[in-house]
């Protein structure tokens, strides 16, 4: 293993952060897809607890959208990983986590919600979009970085 | 050590966080100390409600309480302004639409040009029937002559909407939308009179006229239907103190009630009750003086304030200032039961539900749910509400007597009969107690068990009544001989006042009753005479009853004449029509039941007997003030 590594001509840091985060994207795509396809099955037995409450059908069509499409840019940023440097690896972490937070707390905040107001647990939705923006700002450093 | 770029990022959102929910809760721990007086008139209107209640703004947008009062468009208007000419009480009339725009023209009879154009500014009502309103200059929004009947699916004049004979005149029933049905069709509604100085200095001077034409008004009102506001109070201070969500989230939280709006669920059941009396509980103002107040400003009632610091309801016996001092008494049955709509609140607080049980409105109804005709779900529009406090109820013998013969009949069938007159339509007594049938008899009032059981006697359910109980023999004198008997319901069908005669007609064949199709048949005739009476309501349920029968006995030919049958043409052109009717219909056969001798042994109808309870009818007209 070590000797494909070598062989690769990748910083290790940067491999490592690349298959952390294909590993998550694809796991978080085919959980959030099939997260779609259960919302709509909700629709199709008409379940009046989903249905009738417009807060929750918004919050869980959110964390649907939004674990789908983090899952999507994890994977980008998998791809992409090699092109931006070694300083973009840090960016892994907290991309990994603003990539399960946000939908988490949508999907968390329509449970045991309020008429109006999400459950507690949607505070975990603007901490994820904090570290969201924390690795964006640390890819966005990395790609602006001088070459050496 | 020194903080990376992260995470002295995320050590200023978290601080930013902190400071912001320092805020927010000492603003909560204040509003919860001290919590905010309610602006009496902060109405925000219900598009506010929604960005926080979409649910319950979803519930209530399908009701017909917001389509109480619309603005006329075509979304609101259900009337066919077709251009057809409407021919009612001599005067010809026609709906047009142009532009957009809808208008009813007055045509001349003899030449028919056009009198008079007048276009409709705003539409009351959506379910049953709907008015229309034109405005003037002064600001008056004034009923026009014609309603839209949804069900019917035709015009009509009003006179045809109200117990009247057919002696009145074209203009009888015109009425002014500003001082009258502003209130209780509209949410936050303030009539604004304008001119009211210069009205007292006339009436002080001696001076006689008709207020209703001689005032301005410059009325207004938070928001056209029932919304939200009219049940839960002005909202503008809990839209303000919850844009904190600290305090949102702590009401969660504690699941208490948020003391800046009002929920009628979260209210000791009078209080609820009261929320829907305002309306539903015909009612004047509570002193004399607040009358000025209410045209000036409004009513003062907001939901959850006690009513009667307010309004007083009406009674037999309150006073009328003005005009027939009968006026409320003919609106109640004589035992002080209701008998039109409107009164729904009067009802219920006669009833020991209430008195003693704690019923409340909402126990029955559904403001958010249900079917938006009556506002209620199916189970308890069968009664299954009560048995939330009455399990053991079809254990009674007179219950689990009944429920071998006809397991189908429910809870208000028997215990909320239909005996109220409104809207075109007869509705069930929210007055709730056990059937007494000769007592029902002696008042002069509908009762539950011969309304069913149209060919039957009160003495007749007074007896089923006591076998079931197994307390048999118990003497009755209650009844007159006359109404000992004959078939109850068609006694009153023929020698009641309008309201027992409208009531009877509707029940005589309704779909529900427990006649025989030999029975049904049988009935026909007195049907058919009843749809001869003075009074337009009375022949119209006449009509529907007949037509219940004919379809319950395939008799499609005189169906389609009953159909054709217009209860408010000229008596000329009804008199050819019930021609056809009676051609149409089945030859009477040889009664098996005389109906107490309404029949004669040849099946055709007892006209001496039906004169002679003819001659007893009340026929006092009932104002019944829609």
């Amino acid at each position: 293993m070590a000797q494909q590594k070598a062989q690769s001509g990748l910083n290790p840091a940067v491999e490592l952060a690349a298959q952390k985060s294909l590993r998550y994207g694809f796991t978080a795509l085919l959980v959030f897809v099939a997260g779609g396809l259960s919302l709509e099955f909700l629709h199709l037995i008409k379940a009046p607890w989903y249905l009738e409450s417009h807060l929750r059908r918004e919050l869980w069509v959110l964390g649907h959208a939004h674990g789908a499409l983090l899952a999507l840019f994890n994977l980008a940023y998998a791809a992409l990983l090699s092109c931006m440097g070694a300083t973009a690896a840090s960016a892994g972490v907290w991309l990994r986590w603003g990539a399960a937070l946000v939908p988490a707390g949508f999907l968390l905040g329509g449970i045991g919600n309020s008429e109006g107001d999400p459950s507690l647990l949607i505070v975990l939705t603007p901490v994820g979009a904090l570290a969201l923006l924390l690795a964006l700002l640390l890819c966005v450093k990395a790609v602006w970085r001088r070459p050496e | 050590m020194a903080l990376t770029t992260p995470k002295r990022l995320l050590a200023a959102a978290g601080v930013v966080a902190v400071a912001l929910a320092g805020w927010w809760g000492l603003q909560a721990i204040r509003s919860f100390e001290a919590p905010p007086e309610r602006d009496r008139n902060a109405f925000v209107g219900s598009n506010s409600c929604l960005s926080c209640h979409a649910d319950h703004h979803a519930s209530w947008k399908r009701t017909y309480h917001r389509t109480m009062t619309q603005e006329a468009s075509a979304q609101s208007v259900q009337g066919r302004f077709d251009g057809q000419v409407v021919q009612a009480w001599g005067v010809p009339m026609r709906p047009v639409m142009e532009d957009g725009r809808y208008y009813f023209e007055y045509l001349d009879p003899a030449t028919q040009a056009v009198k008079a154009k007048v276009e409709i500014s705003r539409t009351v009502g959506s379910h049953r029937y709907q008015q229309y309103l034109a405005k003037d200059a002064d600001g008056r929004y004034s009923r026009m002559h014609l309603i839209w009947h949804n069900g019917d699916q035709r015009w009509i004049h009003y006179n045809g909407a109200f117990l009247y004979d057919d002696a009145q005149g074209f203009n009888q029933h015109a009425a002014v939308w500003n001082p009258n049905c502003i209130f209780c069709h509209n949410t936050g509604p303030n009539p604004g009179i304008s001119n009211e100085q210069e009205l007292l200095q006339r009436i002080g001077q001696g001076q006689r006229f008709n207020y209703l034409n001689a005032a301005h008004w410059q009325s207004t009102v938070a928001e056209l239907g029932i919304a939200c506001e009219s049940c839960h109070g002005p909202g503008g201070t809990h839209a303000s103190a919850n844009r904190n969500p600290l305090r949102r989230y702590w009401l969660h939280w504690q699941g208490k009630g948020d003391p800046t709006i009002t929920n009628p669920r979260r209210l000791p059941p009078e209080r609820s009750a009261e929320v829907c009396g305002q309306c539903h509980g015909q009612r004047q103002p509570a002193r004399l003086s607040m009358a000025t107040e209410w045209l000036r400003s409004g009513p003062s009632y907001r939901a959850g304030d006690v009513l009667a610091d307010h309004v007083s309801l009406v009674w037999p016996d309150t006073p009328v200032s003005v005009g027939d001092p009968n006026l409320f008494r003919q609106r109640f049955w004589r035992d002080g039961t209701p008998r039109l709509s409107a009164y729904e609140m009067q009802s219920l607080v006669q009833s020991t539900c209430y008195t003693q049980g704690g019923a409340t409105c909402i126990g029955c109804h559904e403001a958010h749910g249900g079917d938006p005709a009556g506002m209620i779900t199916e189970p308890n529009r069968a009664g299954a509400a009560c048995l939330g406090c009455h399990q053991n109820a079809a254990a009674l013998p007179a219950h689990a007597a009944h429920a071998k013969v006809s397991p189908e009949t429910n809870c208000v069938d028997c215990h909320m009969p239909k005996m109220v007159y409104g809207v075109m339509e007869i509705h069930r007594t929210h007055r709730i107690r056990a059937p007494d049938p000769l007592a029902s008899a002696d008042h002069q009032q509908p009762d539950a068990c011969t309304s069913c059981h149209g060919n039957q006697s009160a003495q007749w359910a007074a007896d089923a009544i006591d076998q079931w109980r197994g307390v048999a023999a118990v003497p009755h004198g209650a009844a007159s001989p006359s109404a000992a008997a004959l078939p109850e319901n068609l006694r009153q069908l023929f020698g009641g006042d309008p309201v027992q005669r409208a009531v009877a007609a509707k029940l005589a064949a309704s779909p529900k009753s427990a006649l025989s199709a030999e029975q049904r048949a049988a009935q026909l005739p007195l049907l058919f005479a009843a749809m001869e009476d003075g009074y337009p309501a009375v022949r119209r349920f006449a009509q529907q009853s007949a037509s219940v029968s004919a379809e319950r006995l395939a008799l499609p030919l005189l169906l389609a004449a009953l159909q054709r049958f217009d209860f408010i043409a000229p008596a000329s052109q009804r008199a050819e029509a019930l021609r056809q009717i009676r051609a149409l219909a089945p030859k009477p056969l040889p009664a098996a039941d005389s109906l107490g001798g309404l029949l004669k042994a040849d099946g055709a109808p007892n006209t001496h007997l039906l004169d002679m309870l003819r001659a007893q009818a009340d026929t006092t007209a009932i104002n019944i003030g829609e």
